[in-house]
């Protein structure tokens, strides 16, 4: 998979670097609006993912000029705009997803691979981990082939955890996947341990294994080996 | 009183004035000359009788004398049926004992003639006996073609008229006599009230054109301020760009507002601006090195080789960065919120329906505290005016401090409607507030226990929820006693 990052902050985009070389990725940086606009023009990527705010051409008129030039390469828009009108005004440019900083690590991968997979992997739309099954196309999950009776809420942390699957995910970035950034840390907590309990329980029903982790006070680890 | 009202009102008033005057001054002239011409028939009148005959009255020697011969006078036939019969002729004697008089004064007579007698005209009322004129009417008015509805103008239920006169002192040798003359008046009469009748319509004909006239002419001449305003209520937050049209070849005082107006709206516009701007440049400024930590956290904490005292470290810190975050996000969202720059879509609302999501969306908390929560809502439709997205801000926000500072017993919301109003209640049987601390608990980053830092700070939510409950005129009152309930009484006023 090659993806370019158009982002002029570098210490965003090494950070960004780091998550996509641990997942095997190849990437490539731009820290300009115009030298991204022109590699992305001029060579095929399988994603980009694009800051807002850049010098030379922004983002907007980089996703709208590609669009334009019928490049529909899948778009990720990072922004630190986190008002409604920037995020309809993106999705309707094109762009394929818009993720608002400050953003944990495992919220962009969970959503580059939600991007990737609806583009190019439709086959693969199966995230299987021993007898845990997700069907990322359907949003059902099975364990050891039978049905889990999930509300959205709790389906979202699965299928968030299993894109994420033996990294630890923090309640942070749950709570930012999930509920956005409008709760405060007390609520969030709350509202997240009240939704890995009822997983848990929920799997408990149908398998002994302890899918779910909970690493300390950090967060949790969705893995199919015990420890 | 609108601008238009007063100025028609102040140019009817002074039309009013000028008319009214100028029509009194008409009458008044008018009643002096029909005056003057009466005084001047009686004169004519007066001097061609003392001149009649072979050298007139003149000539007598003697008072005796002097009354034989207006006897005769009067007695003529070609004078009475000329003139006695249409004017009265009376002659006194030095004690106004009446010696001799025409047929009409003796049919009404004079009173008071003494006190006449100063005055150099006096007029006279007389009743009229109907019967009178009737009877005189076939004889002898006829012969002579006067038309007595006219001269001896008798109104048909009161039979009055009027008379004007002069009495003059005739001096013969060392007698004494006096001479009343008066002729009917009634036609001057008559044709006063008629100009006086006429004069009063044409006021008032001319008040109501001028009124409607006016109405029209202010209009006309204040629509372009009327203009202005229908064009200043079309300007709101989202379109503050558009000015107001003006016309250049207009130099008047409407063109100068106008202009100020448009000045103003200039200057409010790029205020508008710098507001948004500042915002949405903090914002970014603050969100980017956030964005940094994080993920540098994020990626630190993936590692395998971690101590359980590094793993507490890095949640602490993610935890802190997370709070931050939020906190800044508020900060942001309240100073829009000051700043009137978030959008506020009144509609009408659910109460009901509002309440039932929050409980909802807040229910896990409970759960994992093992409280009590519950929704009372006692009547089945409450409606309110709002804009849904701000008060949910504001009621979940109450509502989660109550779960917060609750650790055991009950959070209860309540609605319900008495008279016009709704009130929403949350009542939590939490550590409760100060009673001296009540008014300061929406004030930013407020704790009521100075020294707790446990995170449990009311922060901004408060603030934000006072805020949004002010746009909306809402009430809030606060009833808490210490360690033992606190109640958030909100009170909007019903649809």
């Amino acid at each position: 998979m090659n993806i370019l990052v158009i982002e002029d902050n570098i210490k965003i985009s090494d950070n960004i670097s780091y998550i996509l070389k641990n997942e095997n990725y190849n990437y490539e940086i731009s820290a300009n609006g115009n030298e991204g606009y022109d590699k992305a023009i001029s060579n095929e990527y399988d994603l980009i993912i694009l800051d807002l705010m850049l010098p030379g051409m922004d983002g907007f008129e980089i996703l709208e000029s590609l669009r334009a030039n019928q490049i529909n390469t899948p778009v990720l828009v990072l922004s630190a705009k986190n008002q409604v009108e920037d995020k309809v005004k993106a999705l309707n440019l094109g762009s394929d997803d818009y993720i608002t900083k400050p953003f944990a690590a495992p919220e962009l991968l969970a959503r580059i691979k939600t991007i990737l997979r609806r583009k190019y992997d439709i086959s693969s739309n199966i995230i299987k981990m021993s007898e845990l099954t997700i069907d990322t196309n359907k949003k059902e999950a099975f364990v050891s082939n039978e049905k889990l009776d999930l509300t959205q809420k709790e389906y979202d942390l699965l299928e968030f955890m299993a894109y994420n699957k033996n990294k630890v995910v923090s309640k942070i970035a749950i709570g930012q996947y999930i509920w956005g950034e409008s709760l405060d840390l007390f609520t969030m907590s709350n509202f997240i341990d009240v939704h890995i309990s009822n997983l848990r329980k929920k799997i408990g029903t149908i398998s002994n294994k302890k899918f779910i982790q909970t690493k300390r006070g950090l967060g949790f680890i969705l893995s199919e080996d015990e420890e | 009183m609108k601008i238009r009202t007063k100025l028609t009102l102040f140019f009817t008033a002074i039309f009013f004035v000028l008319i009214l005057s100028l029509s009194l001054w008409y009458q008044y002239r008018l009643f002096y000359v029909l005056r003057s011409e009466a005084l001047k028939n009686i004169e004519m009148f007066l001097k061609g009788f003392m001149d009649f005959g072979h050298g007139g009255f003149r000539k007598v020697k003697n008072l005796d004398e002097f009354i034989i011969r207006y006897k005769e006078r009067i007695n003529r036939d070609n004078f009475s049926k000329m003139l006695s019969r249409r004017t009265w002729n009376i002659l006194y004697d030095k004690d106004f004992n009446i010696i001799g008089q025409t047929p009409l004064a003796a049919e009404f007579p004079l009173q008071n003639i003494k006190s006449y007698l100063t005055q150099k005209y006096f007029t006279a009322k007389f009743k009229s006996n109907s019967e009178y004129f009737k009877s005189e009417k076939e004889t002898l008015f006829s012969d002579y073609k006067i038309n007595l509805e006219y001269e001896f103008y008798t109104d048909k239920d009161n039979y009055t008229f009027y008379c004007i006169g002069k009495i003059s002192e005739i001096n013969i040798g060392n007698e004494k006599a006096y001479l009343a003359v008066l002729f009917p008046d009634n036609k001057n009469r008559l044709y006063l009230d008629k100009t006086l009748i006429n004069v009063i319509f044409t006021l008032l004909f001319s008040m109501c054109i001028i009124i409607i006239f006016g109405l029209f002419y202010s209009k006309y001449s204040l629509s372009p301020i009327n203009k202005i305003i229908s064009e200043l209520n079309n300007i709101s937050e989202e379109n503050l760009s558009k000015r107001i049209k003006t016309y250049k070849n207009n130099k008047d005082e409407i063109t100068e507002i106008t202009l100020s107006i448009n000045n103003l709206l200039e200057r409010i516009e790029k205020a508008f601006v710098m507001e948004k701007q500042f915002i949405s440049d903090v914002s970014h400024e603050f969100k980017t090195p956030i964005a940094i930590l994080q993920l540098n956290i994020d990626n630190i904490s993936n590692n395998p080789h971690l101590s359980d005292d590094e793993i507490d470290k890095i949640t602490s810190s993610l935890e802190i960065l997370y709070s931050l975050d939020f906190l800044i996000q508020k900060l942001l969202y309240l100073s829009k919120l000051e700043s009137n720059l978030c959008k506020f879509n009144p509609e009408t609302i659910s109460v009901n329906e509002l309440l039932t999501a929050i409980k909802n969306n807040l229910e896990s908390i409970a759960e994992v505290k093992d409280i009590k929560f519950v929704l009372n809502l006692k009547d089945d439709i409450l409606k309110i005016n709002g804009d849904k997205d701000l008060l949910y801000i504001a009621l979940s926000n109450i509502a989660e401090n109550a779960l917060k500072y609750t650790d055991n017993g009950s959070v209860i919301i309540e609605a319900e409607k008495v008279d016009n109003k709704i009130s929403v209640i949350i009542e939590d049987t939490g550590s409760g507030i100060p009673k001296n601390k009540i008014d300061r608990i929406f004030d930013k980053f407020y704790r009521i226990d100075t020294s707790r830092h446990d995170g449990k700070s009311f922060g901004i939510g408060l603030t934000i929820s006072k805020r949004i409950l002010d746009i909306h005129n809402a009430v809030i009152n606060i009833e808490s006693i210490e360690n033992v309930r606190t109640k958030f009484i909100v009170t909007f006023q019903s649809l």
